[in-house]
């Protein structure tokens, strides 16, 4: 019962965080600029691939089709949003463009929370996958 | 023993044929969408900060390379000819804590209230600088682009803005 409460939370989470970004890839790029982590090159396939990775491992998740394969996608996504955002709160770097239009950009605290819901996703996900294995589901 | 270790490893296998699959029929949606969406950008954007004002390159995108100023050498001497209309487009706190020395402001958000008494003030043809905080701020290509569509002609941008202009330690008009 719990696995089944935990596969629907972490996927309509991921369907739900995904249909933003699909609606606004320029602004989801100008988020993954803000990170100043990674290479210009990489930005724009990323803010144009990575919503419809969250898209399709989320709708899997929730249909239960190859839900595993689905649980190494959530969990490496995660990993990664957990290692980013851990970096930029260690060096203190918080992307302000100081405009309107983006006027909702993170502060720390909200960094913080945005961690701290990573973090339980992740642990979740380590949980369902472990539930999940192949020699205990049969 | 051997039985068990064989099943395991075809489950793998299925696993990792699984995330491939989702993998590519992700990226390919991925790009048919964007490529038929309004909102697409394009595949590689422009985050070089030296090259002016960050962007993803929207499809219907505002942001005009050729408008921008990228020197802060060449805006200091527009400002100090006198002959250019410096706008602010930040907020009126930010413009009122500091600005360029006779900047005028017109706030994105109140852009369509106050739209009307800037064309009582100024002629089309006034050659306007535009600026916003920075070269991470699109606000100044939005306004550029809205007073080139009411029929300004001469408009240009200031791509470093308030912070490059701070930076260089030139002076500013605080209200």
């Amino acid at each position: 019962m719990l696995a089944i409460l935990l596969r629907l939370f972490i996927g309509i989470t991921f369907v739900a965080a995904s249909i933003d970004k699909i609606g606004d890839p320029g602004k989801f790029a100008t988020i993954i600029y803000g990170y100043s982590l990674f290479p210009g090159w990489i930005i724009n396939p990323s803010a144009i691939v990575l919503p419809f990775v969250e898209l399709f491992a989320g709708l899997a998740l929730l249909l239960g089709v190859v839900p595993r394969s689905a649980l190494m996608i959530i969990t490496s996504l995660l990993f990664v949003f957990i290692v980013a955002i851990t970096i930029n709160l260690l060096r203190g770097h918080q992307f302000d463009c100081g405009c309107f239009s983006l006027s909702e950009t993170s502060t720390a605290l909200s960094a913080f929370w945005l961690l701290v819901r990573d973090l339980a996703l992740f642990a979740c996900a380590i949980y369902l996958l472990q539930k999940n294995q192949p020699h205990r589901s049969r | 023993m051997a039985q068990e270790r064989n099943k395991t490893d075809r489950n793998l296998v299925q696993d990792f044929k699984g995330l491939a699959a989702l993998l590519i029929v992700s990226i390919c949606c991925a790009l048919v969408f964007n490529f038929w969406s309004d909102s697409g950008i394009a595949l590689k954007g422009q985050w070089d900060r030296s090259q002016g004002v960050v962007s993803s390159k929207e499809k219907n995108t505002v942001v005009d390379a050729s408008r921008e100023i990228n020197d802060l050498d060449t805006m200091v001497e527009l400002v100090n000819a006198g002959m250019s209309t410096l706008v602010d487009v930040r907020s009126k706190a930010q413009f009122d804590a500091g600005h360029l020395p006779g900047a005028v402001s017109l706030p994105i958000e109140a852009f369509d209230r106050l739209i009307g008494d800037f064309f009582v003030e100024y002629v089309l043809d006034t050659r306007l600088v535009i600026y916003c905080a920075g070269r991470e701020c699109l606000d100044s290509h939005r306004i550029a682009h809205s007073l080139e569509t009411y029929g300004f002609s001469d408009v240009r941008i200031f791509s470093g803005g308030f912070a490059e202009w701070m930076e260089g330690g030139l002076p500013v008009e605080i209200r």
